[in-house]
């Protein structure tokens, strides 16, 4: 039997109070990123209802951690994405169809050069590590990280 | 700046962190470097708000009715005040005996609010109920006075004919 651990756990009414609170601050965000990454608009707001139902149980990563609670709940979001992403990377092609698709909506992806966009996307959207998008580019790892300094400085000066 | 801090915020090592890009290595690394150099912790914010800036340009608002999915699913989870023991903490010692009888394929839920949650398409149920029941009203006040009306008519005309009666 396949058993749900999260409702075994109890949770208070603040708990539910902080984890509204967080979903009317960045749920749009959430939602975009989720889109993003999975271009369903269904299977986006699915995957934010798992992600928000968790968000009460996990309330003390995002107190107790000095990062802010945007990165937190990414951190969360990506933790769900993990078999998605997975799933999307075993395929062959997917690095120049998914930057290509970015181009159509993103602006400050827009902006980068193809191979920023490449490592920024794989990065952001797909979870790859850098170690493996050396290893695709042929490059080393030093490298890609500049190159993701860069495509990070591009959203930085807008 | 030192020149070690600065390359290392150069090598684009805490971009590849804050996207958890980094091996855990490289994550003990940047978490040691963020606790001795104020610089560092610096620039760990400037990404972290790169990364708010693109997520609020990519925003799409989600449909009104998801939180209320949302809520719906959370509730299904039990709610307790924090401040009582928690039932599987204070029988913890119970529950290491081996159990005779085996746990039993589910998971009790017990609701413990005092408020009941429903369905808002109820709303024109109720909003209908309150109508139809002031029409209701103005119906039966309608036909008491009616009534009245008819009985004093009746009473008139009885006594009228006692006095023709009477002639």
């Amino acid at each position: 039997m396949n058993l749900n651990i999260e409702r075994t756990q109890s949770l208070s009414s603040n708990d539910v109070l902080v984890t509204r609170a967080l979903y009317y601050r960045y749920s749009s965000w959430l939602l975009g990123y989720l889109i993003a990454v999975v271009k369903d608009y269904e299977l986006a707001e699915q995957y934010m209802v798992d992600i928000f139902k968790e968000v009460p149980n996990r309330l003390h990563e995002f107190t107790g951690s000095d990062s802010s609670p945007w990165l937190c709940l990414q951190v969360l979001a990506k933790s769900k994405l993990t078999g998605y992403t997975r799933a999307l990377r075993s395929g062959k092609s997917n690095i120049d169809s998914s930057s290509a698709e970015r181009l159509r909506f993103d602006s400050y992806v827009n902006a980068m050069t193809t191979e920023q966009q490449i490592v920024f996307c794989g990065v952001y959207y797909y979870q790859k590590p850098t170690a493996l998008l050396a290893q695709e580019l042929n490059k080393a790892d030093d490298e890609v990280k500049k190159i993701l300094k860069e495509a990070f400085l591009i959203i930085k000066n807008g | 700046m030192d020149k070690t801090v600065h390359n290392f915020i150069e090598s684009g090592i805490l971009e590849a962190y804050v996207t958890g890009a980094t091996s855990e290595h490289e994550n003990e690394e940047v978490r040691y470097m963020k606790q001795h150099y104020p610089a560092v912790q610096k620039e760990l914010k400037g990404i972290e708000t790169s990364l708010e800036l693109l997520a609020r340009h990519m925003a799409i608002p989600p449909p009104p009715q998801l939180w209320d999915r949302i809520e719906d699913e959370i509730s299904g989870l039990v709610v307790t005040d924090k401040h009582q023991p928690r039932e599987n903490e204070t029988d913890y010692q119970q529950s290491r005996q081996p159990k005779e009888k085996p746990e039993p394929d589910y998971i009790e839920v017990e609701g413990q609010s005092s408020h009941m949650r429903i369905h808002k398409a109820w709303k024109w149920v109720f909003a209908a109920v309150f109508i139809l029941g002031k029409i209701f009203l103005g119906f039966a006040i309608y036909f008491y006075l009616e009534n009245r009306q008819a009985q004093q008519n009746i009473l008139e005309l009885k006594q009228q004919l006692r006095e023709v009666r009477g002639k």
